[in-house]
């Protein structure tokens, strides 16, 4: 089925990562420039792998770029493109083909962002079109459609454990918390604390009531949604938008954020105070793709087409698989960061091809902690993609 | 004349595109004439202040290769990203926003495109009215800039689903959209190159704001797949609502664009195209006015000057065209003499007839039409000219057709002696406001011939002004020159006969000059003053006042170029236009009062005009006759 084949080059734009519950990770790519404008879907069995082509375990290509994906379980993926289509796509064959599930025409405009509920059994979209979505899972029928943005919806975020609650945010400057137990499902959420326009929301696991919301000026905010709560924390680890952010999922008082500044942040919730524990600034261009395979371990991936390795307890970045061009230039740029520092120059460069060739036959990542954090969450995915 | 298009011109909207060939290729073969595309992917944002990502080294988006030149020209409107926010509150979405929109613009010249699309979020649009302007100023190459506005706004079209929010905001708190429309147009100083794409939308505001829109420069409108209803058969169609909408707006000709995804996959996109295919096939056909003036719509003309200069030929024959003008004379003059001469005295009594300003001659033969029907005796019919080249038409009707019962003078009406007094006086002098050809003037000179209880016809005619919304003809005064030896504000200081088209009328015409004839007055003074109050019921923005006429010809037989009561099918007269040196803001259920002046010397006659409105008073327009007179 030539449909279904394995491209032959990685797409520019990196957009897409999400770990799997056996250790694997999904790439979505998308090329925004040049003649087209199409995206692809990547499956790893081995993350250190990514984002080389040639080392992939799946891959395939789609129509259009894809702005966001997640796992539905263990071999399904929704996947919302910037035609407005949403669609699951199934890894068969021992997750060696991507095959395509069912697809929705879904938004009539760029979806920016899906999030499967909690139970398996739902998605919520958001799209460029102002409208939030939800779909009937596997069948990707649509359940529900709201207006209730002005503007474009930037970010939707299915609750960890509540599965009637999300949460959305829009360039209209609303963020607005749903519960579809309601009549009027939708409620406006005090922004206050946070300066300029939300550009990213997410739930914290574990907690029923908190979240994280990143902005247009870098911003992070944590805050409560219940009304009369007023404890929040804020902190500006960012000097751009925030992009995505993710909360470790075994260890859900870390936070880790990108953004369009290049940056990559974890940053742990205390009790009455927001504490940067991690920077690091090797990514050249927009970070879109976060995800945690354990509470010491990050992956990130952006538009410079690099996917990252940030080891938290040694405070280093590694840049993984083969970059798209194949060059050496990712490879040199392969650099190491230490404690937001660029080490560069206290470690040299020469940590190039050959560190990266162990890591991935040595599979360090398969720590005990990720497997666990891993298994954890194989009934919560979501929580953490 | 037919209408020039024959189809509707329709395209197809992608927000997103993958393939520009495929998208190209596949919207022409479903019978679309062009294409909305995003310029640059429309997620693909750029770094222009510091940091690392401002070095990217990637094309800003797909080469101009991909298509010839050609096709860029014709058949693609450019689409600004979307997540441009010019007018962000923060810093660095504002800077980056101005930087990025800027490039696209720039590429969309490049490329050749005839325009480009951009959203308009809100009125608080001052951010991109100085960007654009700077580019109004820097760039020459006309393209044209559609500034997509919803015909609601997107707080009023929102789903009633956020707890705490006023279910009735959609009355009283949404915003007009067609104002956030009138904050930009302002900022750009009313240029002409900032037009208007209209986002037709589920639910509709009420018909004034939509029969608004009629007076702005709306070049498209989009209509979402998602308002298309499915009839019996599967395809789609629209409620009757959005028809009428559509139908309205294909009189200025808009172009359609469908957005969204295909809703009819089994009907396929061409189904949509073919819909509005359907819907300008279906326009109600034009009426005999509309036919006439087709090709003349919002063109200014200099009011004619009959009493200065020579009528053609062509003139002559487009006016005696019209099919109501004449009966209507025709009536007239039956009545009058009907009422002159009593049944008894049918036989006996002769009746002279003078004809002042016969032109070639369609009132004479009215005059001798009405006499036969009337079964009344004529004793002479004089027909006056002054026009030399229409008196060699008048004695050659005469030679060939009337005899000795008419006589041809030519003579102006004013200098000639007359052999004898006239029972009836007909005159056609009236101009498109009434008195503006010098009507009273004429009569004036001429009733000296009428017997004491004899009849005018006209006996009496009105003119009416009402304000007028119109940036077309507001840019059409203004990109006129004024005239070597007149001052730089002429043109808006003098009035245009005008086939109203691209405007709205933001209140009912009223009474302005009236003159009766013939005129026994001791001292007659033909000076006259009114000031007159308008309110509109909506937030506008006037740009200058339309005037009408309409003129008793005798007893209840009218002429009349009002909107209200205009003779059917009558298509001598197209309404004036009095404009207004700048634009006065109005809003909802505020009063405009223009004072207006006839002024009159020996040597001519002139309009003086000017207006007040809130705080804001013009000054007097014309001061003196400075730009603008009618010779006498």
């Amino acid at each position: 089925m030539d449909q279904y084949q394995i491209p032959t080059v990685m797409d520019k734009q990196l957009d897409v990562l999400h770990c799997h519950a056996d250790g694997g990770l999904l790439l979505g790519a998308s090329c925004l420039t040049g003649r087209y404008w199409l995206g692809s879907l990547w499956f790893y069995q081995n993350p250190r792998a990514a984002p080389d082509v040639d080392r992939c375990t799946a891959g395939v290509q789609l129509e259009a770029g894809v702005g966001d994906a997640g796992w539905v379980d263990a071999t399904h993926v929704l996947v919302g493109l910037d035609t407005g289509g949403v669609a699951l796509w199934q890894l068969e064959d021992d997750y060696h083909t991507f095959v395509l599930s069912q697809a929705a025409q879904g938004h009539d405009h760029v979806v920016s962002s899906v999030s499967v509920l909690s139970d398996h059994s739902k998605a919520a979209s958001s799209g460029h079109d102002r409208c939030i979505k939800l779909w009937d899972l596997p069948t990707v029928s649509l359940l529900y459609s709201a207006q209730a943005h002005l503007d474009t919806v930037t970010s939707i975020d299915c609750h960890p454990s509540e599965p009637d609650l999300f949460i959305s945010c829009g360039q209209d400057d609303r963020i607005l918390l749903w519960d579809k137990r309601k009549p009027k499902p939708a409620s406006l959420l005090n922004k206050s604390p946070l300066q300029n326009t939300a550009t990213c929301v997410r739930w914290q696991p574990g907690q029923t009531h908190k979240l994280a919301l990143g902005s247009e000026s870098g911003q992070l905010a944590i805050l409560d949604t219940r009304v009369g709560v007023e404890n929040y924390l804020t902190a500006r680890p960012h000097q751009r938008p925030v992009y995505n952010m993710q909360f470790c999922p075994s260890k859900p008082s870390l936070l880790a954020s990108v953004g369009e500044d290049c940056r990559t942040v974890v940053t742990s919730l205390q009790e009455d105070s927001l504490k940067q524990e991690y920077l690091d600034i090797t990514h050249t261009d927009f970070v879109h793709g976060v995800a945690w395979s354990s509470d010491s371990e990050l992956y990130t991936c952006g538009w410079d087409a690099k996917v990252l390795s940030h080891d938290l307890t040694r405070g280093v970045a590694t840049s993984l698989g083969q970059a798209v061009d194949g060059s050496s230039t990712v490879q040199m740029n392969g650099d190491v960061v230490e404690n937001g520092v660029d080490a560069r120059d206290l470690l040299g460069a020469g940590d190039g091809s050959e560190g990266k060739s162990d890591q991935s036959t040595s599979s360090p990542c398969k720590s005990p902690s990720y497997s666990q954090a891993v298994k954890t969450s194989s009934q919560e995915i979501t929580a953490e993609g | 004349m037919p209408k020039v298009n024959t189809r509707a011109s329709c395209a197809r909207d992608f927000h997103c595109c993958p393939d520009i060939g495929i998208a190209l290729e596949s919207s022409c073969k479903a019978g679309y004439d062009f294409v909305c595309l995003p310029m640059v992917n429309p997620r693909f944002k750029r770094e222009f202040i510091n940091g690392p990502a401002k070095n990217r080294k990637c094309a800003l988006t797909r080469s101009d290769m991909c298509l010839t030149s050609q096709d860029w020209n014709t058949l693609v409107v450019g689409k600004i990203s979307p997540w441009l926010h010019i007018d962000s509150d923060y810093y660095h979405t504002r800077t980056n926003s101005e930087l990025a929109f800027k490039e696209e613009l720039t590429w969309a010249a490049h490329l050749g495109l005839p325009a480009v699309m951009m959203p308009l979020r809100s009125g608080k649009c001052f951010n991109l009215a100085r960007c654009l302007n700077e580019y109004f100023v820097a760039n020459y190459y006309q393209q044209q800039y559609w500034v997509q506005v919803p015909l609601l706004s997107p707080a009023a079209q929102c789903d009633q689903v956020i707890e705490g929010l006023d279910e009735n905001m959609g009355e009283d708190k949404s915003e007009d959209t067609w104002s956030w429309w009138n904050t930009l147009r302002s900022l750009c100083d009313h240029n002409k190159r900032l037009c208007v794409a209209l986002e037709l939308t589920a639910d509709l505001p009420d018909r004034e704001v939509v029969e608004r829109w009629m007076s702005e420069p709306v070049k498209a409108i989009l209509v979402s797949t998602s308002l298309f209803l499915t009839n019996k058969k599967g395809y789609p169609v629209l409620s009757k609502l959005h028809q009428s909408v559509i139908k309205d707006l294909f009189k200025l000709e808009v172009q359609v664009i469908i957005t969204g995804q295909d809703r009819h996959p089994d009907k396929t996109i061409r189904a949509y195209q073919q819909y509005i295919d359907h819907l300008w096939q279906t326009q109600d056909p034009l009426d005999t006015v509309s036919q006439f003036a087709k090709g003349y719509e919002d063109f200014l003309q200099s009011p004619l000057q009959p009493l200065m200069d020579n009528l053609e030929s062509q003139t002559y024959e487009i006016f005696e065209k019209d099919p109501i003008k004449y009966s209507q004379y025709q009536k007239a003059v039956y009545h009058a003499l009907l009422d002159r001469v009593p049944l008894e005295d049918r036989e006996t009594t002769e009746i002279v007839i003078m004809v002042v300003g016969a032109g070639r001659g369609p009132l004479v033969r009215a005059s001798i039409a009405a006499a036969i029907e009337a079964g009344c005796k004529l004793k002479k019919v004089y027909a006056v000219e002054k026009n030399p080249n229409a008196v060699i038409t008048l004695e050659n009707m005469k030679e060939e057709e009337w005899g000795s019962r008419v006589e041809v003078v030519s003579c102006d009406m004013r200098d000639w002696v007359a052999p004898e007094k006239a029972d009836i006086l007909v005159s056609e002098l009236l101009g498109s406001f009434g008195d503006n050809e010098l009507s009273p003037e004429c009569l004036d000179g001429a009733q000296k011939y009428l017997k004491d209880d004899g009849i005018s016809i006209p006996e009496k005619y009105t003119s009416f002004l009402a304000p007028l919304q119109s940036s077309k003809l507001y840019n059409e005064v203004r990109s006129s020159k004024a005239e070597r030896g007149k001052p730089p504000e002429a043109p808006f200081e003098m009035p245009y006969v005008v086939r109203l088209h691209n405007c709205s009328v933001l209140d009912t015409p009223k009474p302005v000059f009236t003159f009766t004839h013939p005129n026994r007055e001791e001292a007659i003074d033909n000076c006259r003053y009114a000031s007159l109050d308008f309110t509109v019921q909506q937030d506008a923005l006037v740009h200058g006042f339309a005037g009408y006429f309409d003129t008793n010809l005798y007893k209840d037989v009218m002429l009349s170029i009002v909107p209200e009561t205009h003779s059917p099918g009558m298509f001598s007269w197209f309404p004036i236009l009095f404009p207004i040196r700048v634009p006065i803001t109005m809003t909802k259920g505020s009063t405009i009062s223009i004072d207006i002046w006839r002024r009159c010397t020996s040597k001519n006659v002139w309009y003086e005009w000017a207006f007040r409105c809130g705080g804001q008073v013009s000054p007097i327009h014309n001061p003196k006759g400075r730009s603008y007179t009618i010779g006498l």
